[in-house]
């Protein structure tokens, strides 16, 4: 097989398998909301699993056209609160299932230029990690400082393993198809971060265990 | 259940497809519009847009026939059928791309893609609507046309907080250069990328410098934009403009180019190329952007038959002169057929007859555009009248030719590179003195009716002077001068008499005239905040 390359062969799969999971989950919210209380929560839960796999394939087509030289970001002045209340609006019933409960710590009119399609994934990629690893509390705080937008999520989970705390341009290296997570999401976040440039300053995201006791942190730096 | 809603608003929903209609107007129902209209096309769309304000407007992009959504936008806003912070939104396929639709000037507020629900709907309407909601006193003020108080408000707003503000900090930039005030809007947007790459500021820099008359550091904005997006056709087509302006035709022409692979709908653009490559001797790149800038124009505001002579001329200097024939006869028997469509056609005729060498055909052509021209009082751009022109020289009707140039000289009287080329067309007709007579006869008549209406105003006459230049200006709608002069005698007159209601609607339009012939005069600049003035004064 040598008549396309296999990277646009993926793409063009993955387009098409993404138009089709639209369609799945545009079914699966006409059920859910014709569903009885008691299997409401679950069809709700599919809905959830249905649209992160939407995500992520919306992510991948994304790399692929940034590797193609395709895409381009593009920047609004956000208000970084209604980003953060949209980005984490379906998580809340998704982590109050497990009894974690997510505060958010924003001030009001703080804005800033951004792509919100790309940080949108981002956080979320970030969010759907803590999902595992959180035990009770989950906290995410916006500011500014020295002229870049931080944002900062923290967990009270065990914390990153060491191998994950080296510095971050590696994620890439470090794809696994042992586990079930291949890191994709994070390489994604760290992606999507660095296409944040404002002139010379790009943007990037920290990983360490300063989060609630010792568990993790994500720090995200836009300039 | 909703917070918000669209109390007070009216809405246009334009769609072809009934279902689609109903639709959105059980979407719409929860918002409690004030009042909701339905339009199937782009002419019921038109047609409720210059009877109504309205507020909102939802826009499918395909409509089938007759335009197209951004056809529907690009009227609306360039009529003005659509005020300041009004919201449109466009209704796409979910694979349209932006670029596919064409605008170059005119971007919706929104774009939401098919299928969408009800609340993506909903949020995108609040959204955009909240942003336009930051402009509330600003707008009304542009729309009384006050913008020095306009952007007075922009700069009280910008001074409470600087974030956020991004709405406000456009529509301050655009009222900066709106008023003629270029150096305090190079200043601002100079102020706004220090701190920041923001792509908008740097497009609206670029032609901050455009404006002045400086090339080299407008290129150099728009190719800076174009290296961080090559999809930025805004940059690509003002990169274009000024490659033109500094006469690098042949760059010029490979930008529209590329700009054209990327996105081909716009008759405007089409039209740019065409004209810059059949100047450049590329011919088959002309005659396909003619083509396509008359299609694409058929049913867009910017559509301009006079498209029809270059395609034909294009035609011809490739020796494709059966083809061209049969182009008009194409366009005669598949378009509508218009006083405008007659004219053109029986020029671009006239045309292939000159070239081909048959008198005859020619000067039955000539007639029957005239005859056009003066039932239904049509001027012609200066292109066609240089094209005409040339064709009654040829066959040797100077009697016809005069009264082209004539009209000519009057709106351009001014224009020393036209009137060259004017003079041209009569020496290589071996008819100079003739030629240089005309002009000079033109100019003089031109000056002295000017004259005229200036002295009346000066020695106090101002009535007089305002009906004599209102007069004359009907004679000639395109005479810059004439059309400032009228508005100069009622904004004279307003001030002796301080009674605003009869003349300060009147002599916007003049000033809006005078300026849309000739963007470049100062005049429109000084006398457009006499006019703001006196409105504030009486407000």
């Amino acid at each position: 097989m040598n008549c396309v390359d296999f990277s646009t062969l993926l793409a063009s799969c993955i387009h098409d398998l993404k138009n089709e999971m639209g369609i799945l989950i545009s079914k699966m919210d006409e059920i859910a909301h014709a569903a009885t209380d008691h299997n409401k929560t679950e069809m709700e839960q599919l809905l959830l699993q249905g649209k992160n796999v939407n995500d992520h394939l919306v992510q991948l087509l994304v790399l692929y056209r940034i590797n193609e030289s395709q895409y381009y970001p593009y920047f609004a002045e956000t208000d970084i609160q209604v980003f953060l209340d949209e980005t984490l609006a379906h998580f809340y019933p998704l982590f109050a299932q497990k009894h974690i409960t997510l505060t958010v710590n924003c001030p009001k009119d703080l804005y800033w230029h951004l792509d919100s399609d790309l940080m949108r994934g981002a956080i979320g990629n970030i969010m759907h990690n803590l999902y595992a690893h959180a035990r009770s509390n989950v906290t995410i705080a916006a500011r500014t400082d020295n002229q870049a937008l931080v944002i900062q999520i923290k967990d009270d989970g065990p914390g990153y393993p060491d191998e994950m705390l080296q510095p971050a341009c590696h994620h890439q290296k470090k794809f696994s198809f042992k586990s079930s997570n291949t890191g994709l999401g994070l390489y994604f976040s760290e992606i999507a971060a660095q296409l944040h440039c404002n002139y010379d300053k790009k943007g990037h995201i920290a990983l360490s265990n300063n989060g609630i006791n010792g568990g993790g942190c994500v720090t995200v730096v836009l300039p | 259940m909703n917070i918000w809603n669209l109390k007070n608003k009216s809405v246009l929903v334009v769609d072809d497809y009934d279902k689609m209609r109903a639709l959105m107007r059980e979407i719409l129902a929860p918002l409690a519009a004030d009042k909701i209209m339905m339009a199937r096309n782009g002419y019921e769309a038109i047609e409720l847009l210059e009877k109504h304000t309205i507020d909102i407007v939802l826009c499918d992009y395909k409509l089938g026939n007759g335009k197209d959504g951004q056809q529907i936008l690009e009227e609306a806003r360039h009529r003005n059928l659509l005020n300041y912070n009004a919201v449109f939104i466009m209704i796409t396929a979910e694979n349209t791309s932006k670029m596919v639709m064409g605008a170059i000037d005119y971007l919706p507020d929104d774009y939401i893609s098919k299928p969408f629900t009800p609340s993506q709907l909903q949020n995108r309407l609040e959204k955009v609507l909240n942003k336009k909601a930051k402009l509330d006193n600003i707008a009304a003020a542009i729309n009384q046309k006050n913008y020095s108080s306009a952007i007075a408000l922009c700069e009280q707003k910008l001074h409470e907080s600087s974030y956020g503000q991004t709405e406000v900090l456009k529509t301050k930039g655009e009222l900066l250069i709106k008023l003629g005030r270029l150096d305090d809007a190079e200043y601002f947007y100079q102020t706004l990328l220090k701190e920041r790459n923001i792509p908008w500021a740097r497009l609206a820099l670029g032609q901050v410098y455009f404006k002045k008359s400086n090339y080299g550091d407008a290129a150099i904005q728009f190719e800076s934009l174009m290296q961080e997006c090559p999809d930025n056709i805004a940059a690509q087509d003002w990169l274009a403009n000024t490659l033109e302006k500094s006469g690098e035709c042949e760059r010029c022409q490979a930008v529209l180019e590329k700009a054209i692979q990327k996105s081909p709908k716009s008759s405007t653009r089409q039209r740019k190329l065409a004209a810059i490559a059949l100047q450049n001797g590329a011919f088959d790149i002309a005659e396909k952007a003619y083509e396509s800038a008359i299609s694409e124009g058929r049913n867009s505001c910017f559509g301009n038959m006079a498209d029809i002579s270059g395609l034909v001329k294009s035609m011809i200097s490739q020796e494709k002169i059966e083809e061209a024939k049969k182009a008009i006869e194409h366009i005669k028997k598949n378009y509508k057929k218009t006083d405008e469509i007659r004219l053109h056609t029986a020029l671009a005729s006239s045309i292939i007859h000159r070239e081909t060498n048959e008198p005859e055909q020619c000067k039955q052509n000539l007639d029957a555009a005239f005859k056009l021209m003066e039932m239904q009082s049509i001027e012609l751009d200066s292109e066609s009248a240089l094209d005409v022109t040339q064709t009654c020289l040829a066959v040797n009707n100077l009697e016809l030719a005069g009264k082209v140039v004539k009209q000519l000289v009057s709106n351009h009287f001014d224009n020393a590179k036209l009137l060259d080329q004017v003079k041209a067309l009569y020496e290589k007709a071996g008819k100079l003195d003739e030629g240089e007579a005309i002009i000079e006869r033109s100019k003089q008549e031109i000056i002295s009716i000017n004259n005229e209406g200036v002295k009346l105003a000066q020695e106090g006459k101002l009535e007089q002077s305002i009906n004599f230049f209102a007069q004359a200006a009907k004679g000639m709608p395109n005479n810059a001068t004439i059309n400032f002069n009228a508005a100069y005698s009622m904004i004279r007159q307003m001030q002796t008499t301080g009674e605003i209601s009869k003349y300060l609607p009147l002599s916007r339009q003049f000033l809006e005239q005078g300026h849309k012939i000739d963007p470049h005069n100062q005049k429109y600049f000084q006398l457009i905040k006499l006019a703001e003035e006196l409105s504030s004064k009486a407000a």
